[in-house]
Parts: C-alpha cells; sequence; structure tokens
C-alpha cells in the first residue's frame, strides 16, 4: 500500500560537540543507574508534535515530529508507525522507521500512497522504541501518540469526484484511481470508451487500478464519470513515452571554430501537458566546466575556445519531468575533423590528353594537412584514382587522358592524420579537346562491270569513339589511276556517311579513305580496283550453318598475300544490300562468321576475297548456306501439259529454287485416281484429310518436268507436287485436276477438221465466185447470146429461129403477157390470180410488185419518159410522184444505185425464186432502159400510189432534195422489206 | 520601353512592400474592398457556410483530445452560450449585426489562439491555421461590407457587450478545458451558422435597410468593427480555406 520516503536529516554537530556528547553521556549513565535504583518507571519517549502535510502530485504523507525529554544527545530509536484510511481503525500501513535521534530533533518521513489521497480522510499516529545498544536499560516503547487525521486540499472540494487530477506517468507505470461516487447510484465511470468497474473502498468511495498504462495520444486519457450522460467530474491521465537514451551522439569540427555534436534523440516525449513538455537536451563539457542548453532536440553547436583545447570530454543528458538519460563522448578536436567540400574547382591547360585540376579548401586554415581523393572517370568506369595532400590550395595534373572524352572527376578531402569523415565529394566533368583520328578506317567494296565501266560502292565502318578522337565531319576519297599514275579523282563525303559510289574506268584505280575531324584526317585505308574486279566468278558452293554462325574456310590462290575479307549481305534479298565483311590475316584459312542478324529459312552467299598486297582483292571462292534450313514456304505452280489418253506432263519451270528456306533437294509428285492401287514406280502416301495419294519421288532438283503415263482414258486424276529440304516438304496445297483423253477423239479429229476445212474452202469459194455463178446459172436479164438456148438452136440447126435484136425495131410498147399458170406466181401481196380482165390499160407495167390495195395483180409497166414528158407536164399524168411524206407509199433510197440494183435484184429474184422457168411470158414491146440507167431510183422515189397500174413515164432526173433525207436514213434492208413481205411499210 | 518597364517594377515594388506593413493593412483592406454589395454578401454567405461546419475544426479537435466517445461527445454538443444567439444576431440592423459579428470573431481568434497554447501546447493543428485564416477573411469581408453600408448613409452602430471575456478559458483542470474548449468549438460553429442565416436573410439590394432592433440605443457610441490587425498579409475576401 505504501512506501516510507527517505527522511530529512538535521546537519551534523561539530567535534567539539562529540567530545562533549561522549561526556555527557558518561554522566546521565551514571545517573541513571543511581535513579533505576530510585525510580523504576519508564522514561515516556512518546512522539510529539506529530504534524502531517500532504504533497497530491507525489501522492506523499509528509510526517514531521519531535521526541521531548530525550535522555541522552542521541538515541538509535525505532519509530512503529500506523496509517488508517476513513477511520483509525482501518490501518492500512504499519511500518517502522529506524533513525538515530538527537535532542530537539524535528524528525520527517513520508510516505507515499497508491491511492490518491484526495479520496480518503488518513490517520497516522506513532510510537517509538530505544534500539541503542549502549543503553539496553532503555529499550521500552513508548505510548501510541494521538491520531493524527489529514485531508487532502482540492480546488473544489465540492465538484471534484475523480482523483488523481491531471496524472503524469510513464509509459509502462501502474496508476490507481478512486472516485466518489456521492449520492448518485447510477454514476457510470469511463476510461476512454471503456466502462469502469471500480472496487469499493469505503461507503461511496469506489477505486481501480491500471496496471502498464500504454501511451495512447499526446493529449491524455480521458477519464471521467457521467450519470445519464451527464459529466459529473472527469481527469486526465497522461501517460509519457519511456524517454530514451540519445543515439549516435558524435561531435565534429569543420572550421575549428565551432563543434558541432548531434545525435538521435529517439522519441519524443511530450505531451499536450504543461507538466511534460518534450524533452530538452543539455551539453555539458568536463575539462572546462561549461554547460549549454540545446536549442534543437537533436543537435547542438558548442564555440571552440580560442586556445584549441586539445581534448573534449561531453556529456549530452536528455531530461523530462519523469526521466533522465545521459550519453558521453571524449575526443581530442583533431580526430573530429570533417572538412567542408573543396570549392573553386577549375581545369587548366586542357589538352587532348592532359588536363590540370585545381581546387581550394575552405575555412580549415592551416591547421591541418588534409588528404585529397581524386577519381576520374569516364562513361563507363573508373579510371585514375589520386591521394593528393595539401594544406589550402590542391593543384593536380591529369595525364594520358583519352581525347575528345568527357570524363567525372570527384574530389574529396580528409584530415590526413586522422581521417574521421570525408568531405563530401565534389564532382566537376572535364572534356579533353579532339585529336586527329588515330586509326585507318575498315574499307570495303562492291565492283559491279558494266558498259566498259566499274561502279564502285565502297563502304567503311565509322571509326570507334576510341580511334575517332573528336567528331567525325567528314569523308575523303582519292581515287589515283595507276596507269596513268597522275590522274586524281578526289570526293568529300560528309559525315555520317559509311559508303558511297564511284564510277570508273575499266583501268586499275587505287582508292584511298580517310576519316577527318577538326583537327586532321586518319591514316589512309586502300584498296584497288583492278581491271579485272567483278568479273571474277567462281563455282558456289553449299556449307552448313549453325545457330552460331558459319564456319567457312578455303583454299589460298597464291602464296603473296595481304590477308583475306569475306564479305556476305545480312539482306540477300533486298534491294539494298547491306554489305558486311570481315577482315582475316593473311595466314588463317577459315573463320567464323556469326551475326545477330543471320536468321533461321534466310540464304546467305558469302565471297572469300585474297587481298594481295597491292591491295587488290581476288574472288577466291564463293560459298551458300543457311545458319537452318526450314521447309520450303511454297510448292511449285505445276502446268498439266500433253494430256493424252494414257499420259499427261507436269512441269514446274517456273518454281525458284534460291529462293526457298533451304536447299532444295527434290520434289513429290503425288496423284490421286480411283485405281485403287499405285504403280511400282510410287508409293501410296496418307494425306492429312486421310485419303491416299500415289506418290512419285523426284530427287533431282533440277528436274522441274515430270511425266505421268500409264493412265485410263478418260479417267478424272488429280496431282499435287511438292518440294523438299532437309527441313521437310513443303505444305500440300490444292490439288489440280485432269481428265485424260478419250481413246479415239484423236481419229475424230483427224476427219472432223479436214471436212470443216473442205467445206468453209468452199463456201468461201461459193461466195467469191457467187457472181460468177449468177451471172452463169441465173442473169437477171438473160442475154440471149448467152443462153443455152442457142447452142440448143444451132444444135437443131433450124433456120427460122433467130432472135430478134432490139436494134431492129422501134418499139414503144412492151406487153408481158401473162400466162394463167402464172397464178402461182409468188408475188408479194397477191392473194388472188389476177386475169387479164383486171387490168383496163395494161399499158403501164410497174417492175415492183404493190401491195394488194396498189395493184390488184402483177402489172409491170415501163415509163418511157422521153415520149410522155409533154404529157406530165401538161398535168394529164395520173401518177405524179407522191411526196415522200405521204405514208404508206413512201419509199426509201437505197444508199447506191448498185445496192439498189443489187436489192431489187435479189429481192425479185427471192420473190421469184419459186417461179419455174418458163411460168412467166414476157412480151417485150420496148426496152429502152438498162438497169443501171437510174429508172431504179426514178422508181423508188415514186413509191407505189393506189391505182392499178402504173403508167409508163418521160424518165427524170429525181431531185437532189429528195435523195438527201432519205438517203440519211439506213434502208437497204428497210427497202427490201417494204418491197417483199408481211405488208409493212418502214 | 525598357523605362516604362522599369518603372512599372519599381512602382510594383513599392507598393509590395506597403502591402507588408501593418501601418496600412486597414488601407489595404479598404483599398481592396468589393463595391460589389452582392458579392460581398455572396462570399460572407459562402464563408459563414464553410465555417458552420463541424468537420472543419470540432471533429479533429474532438479526435485530437480524445473525447471521441459518445458520453464526451454529448457534452461537448452542449454548445457554449457565450456566442450571440441567432435571434439576437437576427434583431440587429445590419450595421450591428456586422460590429458583434466582427466583435465576436475576435474573441474567437483569441480564444483559438488560447485553445492552440493550452490544449495543444503550441503543437501544430493545421486546422486550427485554417480556421484563424477564414475568421480573418470573413472580418475583412466584414469590414468592406460596413464600409460599404457607411457609404450608402447607413448609420453606424454600437456593438454588443464584447463576447470577449466569456470567450476565455477558466483555469480548470486539463479535463474540464478540453470539455469547454470543445463546447466553446461547437458555439463558434453553431455561431456561423446563425451569422449564415442572418446574411441569408439580407437582401439583395444595398438599398434595402432593415428595422432597427431595440437594443441598439443601448450601444451608441460603441467603436465599429475593426479588421484584424494581427494578419500580416490581408486574406483575400473571397478566400477560403480547407
Amino acid at each position: 500500500m505504501g512506501r516510507p520516503a527517505a527522511p530529512a536529516r538535521n546537519p551534523e554537530p561539530m567535534a567539539f560537540f562529540a567530545v562533549f556528547r561522549t561526556a555527557f553521556l558518561l554522566a546521565v549513565l551514571s545517573w541513571r543507574t543511581c535513579q533505576s535504583e530510585v525510580l523504576p518507571e519508564r522514561l515516556p519517549l512518546t512522539p510529539e508534535s506529530l504534524h502531517i502535510s500532504i504533497n497530491s502530485t507525489l501522492q506523499h504523507l509528509h510526517l514531521q515530529w519531535t521526541v521531548h525529554k530525550l535522555p541522552y544527545q542521541e538515541l538509535q530509536m525505532i519509530f512503529q508507525i500506523e496509517i488508517s484510511r476513513f477511520e483509525t481503525s482501518k490501518v492500512i500501513w504499519m511500518g517502522n522507521y529506524s533513525t538515530t535521534v538527537k535532542r530537539n530533533q524535528v524528525l520527517q518521513w513520508s510516505w507515499e500512497s497508491e491511492l490518491p489521497l484526495e479520496c480518503a480522510t488518513h490517520f497516522v499516529r506513532m510510537k517509538s522504541t530505544v534500539d541503542d545498544a549502549r543503553f539496553p536499560e532503555l529499550s521500552f516503547s513508548s505510548n501510541w501518540s494521538p491520531w493524527e487525521e489529514v485531508h487532502a486540499h482540492t480546488p473544489e472540494q465540492n465538484t471534484d469526484l475523480i482523483f488523481p487530477r491531471d496524472k503524469l506517468v510513464e509509459e509502462g507505470s501502474n496508476v490507481t484511481f478512486c472516485y466518489n461516487s456521492g449520492i448518485n447510484q447510477n454514476i457510470s465511470c469511463y476510461l476512454d470508451r471503456e466502462l469502469i468497474h471500480g472496487e469499493q473502498l469505503y461507503l461511496n468511495i469506489f477505486t481501480f487500478k491500471l496496471n502498464n498504462v500504454p501511451f495512447i495520444r499526446e493529449g491524455g486519457t480521458n477519464i471521467y464519470c457521467a450519470v445519464n450522460y451527464t459529466i459529473k467530474d472527469g481527469t486526465v491521465l497522461f501517460v509519457s513515452k519511456v524517454l530514451e537514451e540519445p543515439k549516435d551522439f558524435s561531435c565534429e569540427t569543420q572550421d575549428f571554430k565551432t563543434l558541432s555534436c548531434s545525435w538521435d534523440p529517439g522519441v519524443d516525449t511530450g505531451l499536450f501537458f504543461d507538466g511534460q513538455p518534450s524533452q530538452h537536451y543539455t551539453l555539458f563539457e568536463s575539462f572546462s566546466g561549461k554547460k549549454k542548453f540545446c536549442e534543437h532536440n537533436n543537435q547542438c553547436n558548442w564555440e571552440i575556445s580560442r586556445d584549441l583545447q586539445e581534448t573534449y570530454n561531453f556529456t549530452l543528458t536528455a531530461e523530462n519531468y519523469l526521466r533522465k538519460r545521459s550519453v558521453n563522448t571524449i575526443f581530442n578536436l583533431t580526430h573530429r575533423v570533417h572538412p567542408k567540400a573543396p570549392d573553386s574547382i577549375h581545369f587548366n591547360n586542357v589538352g587532348a590528353t592532359n588536363a590540370t585540376m585545381t581546387w581550394k579548401m575552405p575555412a580549415l586554415g592551416n591547421y591541418s594537412t588534409l588528404l585529397c581523393q581524386i577519381e576520374l572517370h569516364d562513361k563507363e568506369n573508373m579510371r585514375q584514382e589520386h591521394n593528393v595532400s595539401i594544406k589550402v590550395n590542391g593543384e593536380f595534373l591529369f595525364s594520358e587522358l583519352m581525347p575528345d572524352t568527357a570524363y567525372m572527376v570527384c574530389i574529396r578531402c580528409a584530415n590526413a592524420k586522422h581521417v574521421w569523415k570525408w568531405s563530401k565529394w565534389v564532382t566537376r566533368t572535364l572534356i579533353t579537346a579532339e585529336a586527329a583520328p588515330s586509326k585507318a578506317l575498315d574499307v570495303w567494296r562492291k565492283v559491279k562491270p558494266e558498259k566498259g565501266l566499274h561502279h564502285v560502292t565502297l563502304f567503311w565502318k565509322p571509326l570507334s569513339k576510341f580511334h575517332a578522337n573528336g567528331k567525325i565531319l567528314f569523308y575523303n576519297i582519292v581515287a589515283k589511276d595507276l596507269d596513268k599514275k597522275s590522274e586524281l579523282k578526289l570526293q568529300s563525303i560528309p559525315a555520317p556517311a559509311n559508303g558511297t559510289e564511284l564510277t570508273l574506268d575499266q583501268g586499275s584505280y587505287q582508292i584511298q579513305v580517310t576519316a577527318n575531324n577538326s583537327v586532321g584526317a586518319s591514316p589512309a585505308s586502300e584498296i584497288v580496283i583492278s581491271g579485272d574486279s567483278g568479273n571474277e566468278e567462281v563455282e558456289e558452293q553449299k556449307i552448313n550453318g549453325t545457330k552460331d554462325g558459319f564456319l567457312i574456310s578455303w583454299k589460298p590462290l597464291s602464296e603473296d598475300r595481304a590477308g583475306y575479307v569475306v564479305d556476305w549481305c545480312e539482306h540477300q534479298r533486298n534491294l539494298h544490300c547491306e554489305l558486311q565483311w570481315k577482315n582475316v590475316g593473311p595466314n588463317t584459312t577459315s573463320t567464323v562468321i556469326s551475326s545477330d542478324a543471320f536468321r533461321p529459312g534466310i540464304r546467305y552467299n558469302f565471297r572469300i576475297y585474297e587481298l594481295s598486297t597491292e591491295k587488290i582483292a581476288y574472288l577466291v571462292e564463293n560459298k551458300i548456306g543457311y545458319t537452318q534450313e526450314l521447309a520450303p514456304s511454297d510448292s511449285p505452280q505445276v502446268k498439266a501439259i500433253n494430256v493424252t489418253s494414257h499420259s499427261f506432263t507436269l512441269s514446274w519451270k517456273d518454281y525458284d529454287t534460291e529462293a526457298q528456306r533451304g536447299f532444295i533437294q527434290g520434289y513429290r509428285v503425288c496423284l490421286k485416281s480411283k485405281a485403287t492401287q499405285c504403280h511400282l514406280d510410287s508409293v501410296a502416301e496418307l494425306l492429312p484429310d486421310n485419303s491416299t495419294c500415289c506418290e512419285h519421288a523426284i530427287n533431282n532438283p533440277k528436274q522441274k518436268i515430270f511425266l505421268v503415263e500409264n493412265l485410263q482414258p478418260e479417267s478424272f486424276y488429280e496431282f499435287f507436287v511438292s518440294s523438299f529440304t532437309s527441313a521437310g516438304k513443303s505444305p500440300i496445297g490444292t490439288f489440280t485436276k485432269v481428265t485424260t483423253q478419250d481413246e479415239h477423239s484423236h481419229m475424230l479429229m483427224h476427219i472432223i477438221l479436214p471436212m470443216v476445212l473442205c467445206v468453209l474452202l468452199i463456201a468461201v469459194m461459193c461466195y467469191w465466185k457467187s457472181q460468177w455463178v449468177k451471172e452463169k446459172c441465173y442473169p437477171d436479164i438473160p442475154d440471149p447470146y448467152k443462153s443455152s438456148i442457142l447452142s440448143l438452136i444451132k444444135s437443131k440447126e433450124s433456120p427460122h429461129l433467130r432472135i430478134m435484136n432490139v436494134k431492129d425495131c422501134t418499139p414503144d410498147t412492151i406487153e408481158v403477157v401473162n400466162k394463167s399458170e402464172g397464178t402461182k406466181t409468188q408475188f408479194i401481196g397477191i392473194e388472188k390470180p389476177l386475169t387479164e380482165s383486171e387490168f383496163p390499160k395494161p399499158a403501164n407495167l410497174y417492175l415492183l410488185p404493190a401491195q394488194d390495195f396498189c395493184v390488184p395483180g402483177p402489172c409491170i409497166s415501163f415509163v418511157n419518159h422521153t415520149y410522155s414528158e409533154s404529157a406530165c407536164d401538161s398535168g394529164s399524168c395520173a401518177h405524179t410522184p407522191v411526196p415522200d411524206t405521204a405514208p404508206p407509199c413512201h419509199l426509201e433510197l437505197l444508199a447506191s444505185p448498185d445496192n439498189l440494183l443489187n436489192t431489187l435484184e435479189k429481192t425479185h429474184t427471192d420473190s421469184l425464186g419459186e417461179i419455174p422457168a418458163g411460168k412467166i411470158s414476157l412480151n417485150y414491146v420496148s426496152q429502152l432502159a438498162s438497169p443501171m440507167s437510174g429508172d431504179k431510183d426514178s422508181l423508188l422515189i415514186h413509191s407505189p400510189v393506189p391505182v392499178l397500174c402504173s403508167e409508163y413515164k418521160m424518165q427524170m432526173a429525181v431531185p437532189s432534195c429528195l435523195d438527201s433525207p432519205v438517203l440519211s436514213e439506213n434502208g437497204s434492208l428497210s427497202s427490201m422489206t417494204l418491197l417483199g413481205q408481211d405488208k409493212h411499210y418502214h | 520601353m525598357r523605362a516604362q518597364l522599369t518603372w512599372r517594377t519599381l512602382l510594383s515594388l513599392v507598393l509590395g512592400l506597403l502591402l507588408l506593413s501593418p501601418a496600412v493593412e486597414a488601407a489595404v483592406a479598404m483599398c481592396r474592398c468589393s463595391n460589389s454589395y452582392t458579392q460581398l454578401l455572396g462570399q460572407l454567405r459562402s464563408q459563414a457556410n464553410l465555417m458552420k461546419d463541424t468537420s472543419c475544426l470540432l471533429e479533429p479537435f474532438i479526435r485530437l483530445q480524445g473525447l471521441d466517445t459518445p458520453v464526451l461527445r454529448e457534452s461537448c454538443m452542449k454548445c457554449s452560450r457565450a456566442f450571440p444567439s441567432e435571434d439576437t444576431l437576427r434583431g440587429l440592423s445590419r450595421h450591428g449585426f456586422l460590429q458583434t459579428v466582427s466583435a465576436t470573431l475576435n474573441g474567437i481568434l483569441h480564444r483559438l489562439a488560447a485553445l492552440q497554447q493550452h490544449l495543444l501546447k503550441g503543437k501544430n493543428m493545421p486546422e486550427m491555421q485554417v480556421a484563424t485564416r477564414n475568421i480573418q477573411g470573413v472580418r475583412n469581408n466584414i469590414y468592406c461590407m460596413s464600409e460599404l453600408l457607411t457609404n450608402c448613409s447607413e448609420t453606424p452602430e454600437p456593438l454588443l457587450p464584447g463576447p470577449r471575456a466569456t470567450l476565455m478559458p477558466s483555469t480548470l483542470n486539463f479535463f474540464k478545458s478540453k470539455l469547454e474548449g470543445c463546447q466553446f468549438l461547437c458555439g463558434y460553429h453553431r455561431f456561423m451558422g446563425s451569422v449564415g442565416q442572418v446574411f441569408g436573410e439580407w437582401g439583395n439590394s444595398l438599398s434595402r435597410n432593415r428595422r432597427h432592433s431595440p437594443r441598439q440605443a443601448l450601444h451608441k457610441g460603441a467603436r465599429r468593427a475593426r479588421p484584424s490587425r494581427r494578419v500580416k498579409r490581408p486574406v483575400p475576401r473571397g478566400q477560403l480555406f480547407r
């Protein structure tokens, strides 16, 4: 429940009084001996004047008392103390306090209560016992002192219910609270949110104890009591974090003027409470005895005295209300030098390979020697490292630098005698000057002879930064004619370029290429183009590559050589060949060509050149290969030719074997047919669609034709040709279909074709000679002299029979007498036979058969206008020309008289075609006009009108105005139609 | 052209230095006052509505002090009565209202400073700083509104008895100080809500005058509200901090 506090002590008496005391005690003892014989009762050494005070903050009862009538100057005594709470009978603590008591001394003793003292009235009493071996006769106990009652004072006695008020403890402590419920039976007390169940101490006094309290917040933990949500009282328990010992405490100087001490303070123990601000720190130096209160909680500056005290012993004390922690450090000042970073760093006399760096060390003066560490880095690595000792100013010469290179120079310094801490690194950039390129370009060429010229493409690899020594500005190309010795061609190619093209004649040229930067040119790189460069031809050799590249070997051409060059195109099929080359030494006859650009299924062509000592390149070998062969990506496009009844031929001559993804080793011809078994020279092959085919193997990649034999006529076949490499076959695509021919079809062709040709020939001949045949066989107007009749007549030799010559008479009328049999005449439009009686005026004859409404029967008349012109003029002519606008009798002109004539003739011929010879008899009354004389035109223009019969009229010219519009229309066939059939007019 | 730029730069510099001077603070506030009654009123309404939000200050305070329990929160919400009630504010004339609000806000500023010192021991509570700046901004706007009303010949009136004394903390134990601070902040938010309500009832026209309350006569001669002189740089009138 409680524990005694340390008592307060009075000052010791002086030595003089000690001697006196001894004498006095001896006298008293003698006197006591005498008295004991006279007064046998005990001495009443009861504690008196007991005064009790309370320290609420510390929860201490502070007791003060005296012992009167002390028989000796001092006695060793034991005080038995009883403390009661609430009532004198409720003793809560009993204990002894042993001390040496001096006469008239005020004795003090404290007791710390766990329970807040404000919660209860306390009673204290005590009695004493002499426990002094010197005076065994005094070993008795006094009477108890009267009970002393004590009350804790509270500011608001009536309202404060909970104690202690605003208690500050350290994390992990135990705290006892009490509260007075007063008359409120429904009072509830809480610790933050938690309802507290207190232990009843006395009547309405309850208590509860918190063990190992944690830190919750800087604002403290609220403990309060309320009745029906009405706060009656509350208090705050402030729990502080435990003050930590400062860590990493150290001091150092950068200028020998100030020591800067720093440490890690750990947690902040400050609270929102006046009694516990953040902890503060004090620095104490024991040699000088100086002390400094630190303004910051993690560092403190200490001024170094002018006499430069050599050794320091510092004690750093951290302190808050509850605790104090200290750490110590002792050191020599020169061992705690932490220089500031170097400054004023400059580079002087910067050349291509060397430079001088200068710098200064601030603030340290000449008190100590400094060691400076210098590092030189390029982009990748540290190249140089140097240590330099200096006082204040430093200087260092860098050498063996690379031209035109950016270096990072880092420098830091520390005390040379005792390195405590290095200064911060300071970094500067040093860029060296440029120098002329140090290495000749790696140059190669490609020569293409054409029309007596050499198209030379030069390639070169850019110089590495290491060899370029600066930015390459341009490349110079000098071509010197070795035959003429003096002719020079100079080209300057601005950078960046890695090649150029030259056109040279077929002489020998020495070509020099140099790279140039701002300082100078690189050593020249030479190659020679001889007259026969580019014309070399060697046989291609196949090589096998691997994933790692190609192993290429060759045989030397000559003993006197400068080396070899192997070149190849990384992308062979591209238009722009990315020419790559590799230089090989003169004594090497094999090399491995590897490249990340190599891909499987790509054919690479390697050409090996031998370089003579004159820098002329001779092609040694030519090799082709794949890093990895793949199956062909496409199959040949095959044509079936020469299809017969028993065979056909397959051809794939367009298949480019060099473009495939591997060396083509041959072909497989797959043939499907209805036949269940394959021929002897083929094997059955199962296809992906589970069908089978007969596969013929061709193992010669150059054979691109295949004869398929032993087939059935008129049979259906399907075939497919695939190529194959070492990696496999090309994919199977669509089968091509072929049907063999009929076995006799060729014979039919042998017969039918000539026959058709003959017929055609005859037809052509007939057409060609049709006029002649017509004239011969079916003349329009038979020439009596040419008639075969004459031959008959002549053969009969009848003197009475002769042909009448027209010239012999002057007829004016021809009468055609239609015989009765002529009813069968197929005149168009004639629907019934005409009789002679139906022609009242048969003097005129129309050549053209009229429609039924025009003429009732065949009536042909020729009009001789020569004779009847006057009659027409007088208007007596009944058959004047009908205007061409008059429909149904409008006639169109034929395109030409010949056409018209032909048409008429044909129509007429057609119309009469079925008329047997002799059925129509013509009585030539007069025949003045030839059919070619233009009569037909007149006849056509003056189309038939609905009259019974036309008259024989005078001939006259057809007006052009009538010609033209009709001619503009296409009318030949129409006219024929008009003339003939179907009763239609066009 | 270059000479013009130089003069402008110098002028800007001088003006900038003037702006920093506390002596010219009021003048600056006045110079920067808007002549737009509607704009000022709108800003005051917005500021009041924002500042009545308990999440701006009261809730952070409750959390920081561990008062976020049902019982303690209940006690917190028994807001301090040291602030003029809404009815009281509503009964004032416009001038009287503005002066009363300004004076109350001045008292609040002092009380917040005391809270900061007593309950937070000067430790940083960002919401407290924001609230302080917002109050200063409102006071500046109130000053401008007063100027505007004065120019419109509304008679300045005295303010209500200074609530400053009643807003100061008593020397209680820490727990009671916490509760009192909490209740004070509750009262502050409620007061700002009342201010917002009254501003909301103001007409949008400057010419419309309010009826004077009977209390008006009792406080003649009282000082007019002045903008906060604590502000080194006057807070822009419309600026709100969250």
